[in-house]
């Protein structure tokens, strides 16, 4: 079975691209492909721990993100240099977010068969 | 009086916004322009900088992104009902997008 890495690189609410990342992840995990998910850009918005979308209607992606370990992706990681430029720290983040210099990221992507970026 | 509103987390939208800005002008942010006003990288803006302008951010975009308590103090947070009354008290309303 191949490995694949999902870059989601967009806030999440006003574009339904980070809500395709997701559900992109969340059908490679239900057929059993090992699925990495990194947040990069404006994507480590998607982590924030107290985004509430229900407020402009929306569904909380930070709550569908959650739940991730239970279809085996147990981490999602999130670039520290984009996360510091964005005035954001990691104790803002959840629980489930594994903060990594932007070379550990490149090279946890080299290590996957495919990579879908959106 | 001018009403900014810009609705992108993008720095070249506020460099154009900032270089039309006059003093006593009102500077909305929304939608995706409220990641601007995280203090954390705000307080290295050009934003900051303009310390004769009115700054407000919209709180159901702020809450809805998680970033109400991330805020830079000098928003006044404002509703839609605001937004509405903002939009009356100025002259003109222009939008950065």
């Amino acid at each position: 079975m191949k490995s694949l890495c999902i870059v989601s690189q967009q806030s999440p609410y006003a574009s339904p691209r980070a809500k395709e990342a997701l559900d992109a992840a969340l059908v490679a995990a239900t057929f059993d492909i090992p699925t990495t998910l990194v947040l990069l850009g404006d994507g480590v918005f998607q982590a924030i721990k107290t985004q509430a979308g229900e407020k402009i209607q929306q569904k909380n992606l930070g709550k569908q993100l959650a739940v991730l370990p239970m279809y085996d992706i147990e981490v999602l990681y999130v670039s520290e240099q984009d996360l510091s430029c964005r005035g954001l720290k990691p104790e803002q983040l959840m629980d489930n977010v594994q903060v990594l210099p932007g070379e550990q990221i490149s090279e946890l992507i080299r290590q996957q068969d495919m990579v879908i970026s959106l | 009086m001018i009403l900014h509103t810009l609705n992108q987390h993008s720095e070249l939208l506020v460099r154009n916004c900032l270089n039309t800005i006059a003093s006593g002008d009102s500077l909305l942010l929304i939608e995706n322009a409220v990641y601007l006003g995280i203090e954390e990288s705000f307080s290295t803006s050009p934003m900051a900088m303009r310390t004769d302008i009115n700054l407000y951010a919209l709180i159901p975009d702020c809450e809805a992104r998680g970033i109400s308590p991330l805020l830079f103090p000098g928003f006044d947070l404002i509703d839609y009902p605001g937004f509405v009354k903002l939009c009356t008290e100025h002259k003109q309303v222009i939008s950065w997008y």
